[in-house]
């Protein structure tokens, strides 16, 4: 199997934070259209070509950017600060589209597919779900057979990213006619052109509105005998280990979605002035603004351990100890981050009062577009019957990770020391008119902070290095 | 299949004679052209009593592609007509039995006696509420039904 090092230097690793920043930049004011007009945002996909994000992950040598997990988790975190909806595109691509691809394809597959995927000529999708298989893909009905020098697949497949979009999904088909202990998966490169493949956008989502999001039918649509994916009968375990990648992405997209919530949050509380004094300055709006700065530390220290456990089973592919620890970390992350990205959107629809009951204030995007977080790549529910059962493996058996972290004290302590934080964040107005606070009380912390400008993101993060 | 879609039914009254609305309702040609979302439409594999449409509904929650095939028994000798409907798209399928009772009316009119009843469901339709259904079949009822009274107004003409 391919060993997998993305071999980024130093200015490699700068260059690409330049170049994400300015993608996001340039995509804000669409995506914000977009979204409020429930459209889907084509110019995600454009200026990702025209800033060379289409292959962040693919090693250099295939055209792509050699991004290690970390780095990438990074980027797809700062991506998501943009639009869940614009992550999404990018893992149904890159983390789960060209993953497999790199990682299970021949010389000759990864050579068809991949430089065009990063040149924005190709793009990918991953088709597993179908309507009745989906916690289970072992459910699926879509099948194969041989026909001469092609394999025909029949199915439909659901919910797919990218799906209608694509111009090749790793579609998982069943052997035809197959029943019983036999019948097991495998995977094919599908390319979409062609009668025999129809797709359809869905558009009646919850959120997500500029992500394309489609289902799509394959009639004895014809496949080459060369774009099997993999050994024939392997496609379980391909599309496993490939939901790793996919679920790490999501996890990094909470992270930027917290992200977003809390910059807003913070904007907003220094603006808006309720009783004679800005609302950050009342203690329960800042018990809003701390719980969000906690959910983001917390969730970007999970997905940094999950990204790092990740790069090390890609390095070592063949190391089983390494990808089982890569399992399991990334299922903490998400199932970690993606509540607390819920919970953070939540709590920031609470500081804009009235106003965060409408679309285009910029706290709704956040509950929405967090809404299919925990179901992404995997129901809440799996993973925690995922984790439980990791910890059982783990020797820590009966322990529910979701504990994990959430010890009274512990979180107490961190939220007190967290509103001190933020009180300091909250500059103090012009005039004051209320008495000198005593000494020692967090006022005093608030008024020898009050030289601060405006909230400052980065003193916050922990990944300071990149941005 | 909800357990809770009872058939749709209503009484529509026409100026034109009964003659008239029963040659329109028994074309399968003009009960395919009076489907709002109408894309295109042939002839079926029998030319006289078939047809093949294909359809793009307006619903955010069904809005691509459509086949339907509608197929209309010869009227009875009291005025009835049968239509069997076929809906197909990605993912689902659904049959509809359609029977119009067609009688003399006010004023030399006619009325018009109707009843569908969705007599299979399958895939994702049988995820969507079965409210949200009746809803979108009852909007598209109303649309068919105005489209054939413009049709047999327009003939009476």
């Amino acid at each position: 199997m391919t060993r997998y090092d993305g071999g980024m230097t130093p200015e490699d690793r700068a260059k690409l934070v330049r170049d994400v920043e300015a993608y996001c930049a340039a995509l804000r004011p669409l995506e914000e259209l977009c979204y409020v007009e429930h459209k889907r945002n084509d110019a995600i996909v454009s200026l990702a070509k025209e800033h060379s994000l289409l292959g962040m992950l693919v090693p250099r040598e295939y055209g792509g950017r050699g991004a290690d997990a970390p780095t990438y988790a990074r980027a797809l975190a700062r991506i998501n600060r943009e639009g869940t909806g614009v992550r999404t595109f990018f893992s149904g691509h890159s983390s789960i589209g060209q993953y497999p691809i790199l990682r299970y394809g021949t010389g000759e597959q990864r050579k068809n597919y991949l430089p065009p995927s990063c040149r924005g000529e190709c793009t990918l999708a991953f088709g597993l779900t179908e309507p009745e298989a989906g916690s289970n893909p072992l459910e699926g009905v879509t099948s194969y057979r041989r026909d001469g020098d092609r394999w025909l697949l029949s199915g439909v497949k659901y919910l797919i990213s990218n799906g209608s979009i694509a111009s090749a999904v790793v579609v998982f088909a069943f052997p035809e006619g197959v029943t019983g202990k036999t019948r097991r998966m495998t995977a094919f490169i599908v390319e979409t052109k062609g009668d025999t493949f129809r797709a359809e956008a869905l558009h009646a989502k919850l959120g997500m509105f500029t992500a394309d999001t489609a289902m799509f039918e394959m009639d004895g649509h014809p496949v080459p005998l060369g774009n099997m994916l993999g050994p024939e009968g392997e496609g379980f375990r391909i599309a496993m280990h490939t939901l790793v990648s996919g679920r790490l992405s999501v996890a990094a997209g909470c992270v930027g979605a917290i992200e977003d919530c809390l910059a807003e949050v913070l904007a907003y509380s220094r603006e808006r002035r309720q009783h004679g004094k800005e609302i950050g300055k009342h203690q329960l709006v800042q018990e809003h603004i701390a719980s969000i700065e906690l959910a983001r530390a917390s969730s970007e220290a999970m997905v940094e351990r999950a990204a790092q456990a990740k790069q090390a089973s890609d390095e070592s592919p063949g190391d089983r100890a390494l990808l089982e620890e890569a399992d399991l970390r990334v299922a903490e992350a998400k199932l970690f981050a993606s509540n607390a990205a819920w919970e953070a959107a939540d709590r920031a629809v609470q500081v804009f009062g009235g106003r965060g009951w409408s679309e285009p204030l910029p706290a709704r995007a956040a509950p929405a577009g967090c809404q299919g977080l925990p179901h992404l790549r995997g129901n809440r529910r799996d993973h925690e019957a995922e984790d439980r059962g990791a910890a059982s493996w783990k020797g820590v058996r009966g322990v529910p990770l979701s504990v994990v972290g959430t010890e009274c004290g512990i979180l107490a302590r961190g939220i007190k020391k967290l509103q001190l934080c933020v009180t300091s964040l909250c500059p103090a107005p012009p005039y004051r008119t209320d008495p000198a606070p005593p000494e020692g009380s967090t006022h005093a912390a608030s008024q020898r902070a009050h030289t601060r400008s405006q909230p400052d993101l980065r003193r916050f993060r922990s990944w300071g290095s990149l941005w | 299949m909800p357990s809770s879609l009872e058939p749709f039914s209503g009484k529509e009254l026409l100026a034109a004679p009964p003659q008239r609305v029963l040659a329109v309702l028994s074309d399968p040609g003009a009960l395919a052209a009076a489907m709002p979302g109408l894309v295109s439409s042939e002839p079926g594999l029998d030319r006289s009593r078939a047809r093949r449409c294909v359809v793009r509904p307006a619903f955010s929650f069904l809005s691509g592609t459509i086949r339907i095939t509608v197929t209309v028994d010869q009227p009875s000798s009291e005025g009835g007509v049968t239509a069997h409907i076929g809906v197909q798209g990605i993912g689902l399928s659904m049959e509809i039995l359609s029977q119009m009772k067609v009688a003399a009316g006010p004023e030399q009119g006619s009325t018009v006696d109707w009843q569908a009843r969705v007599t299979g469901m399958r895939g994702l339709l049988s995820a969507v509420p079965s409210g949200l259904i009746r809803g979108a079949a009852e909007s598209v009822i109303r649309e068919g039904w105005a489209s054939l009274r413009k049709t047999i107004d327009a003939e009476r003409a």
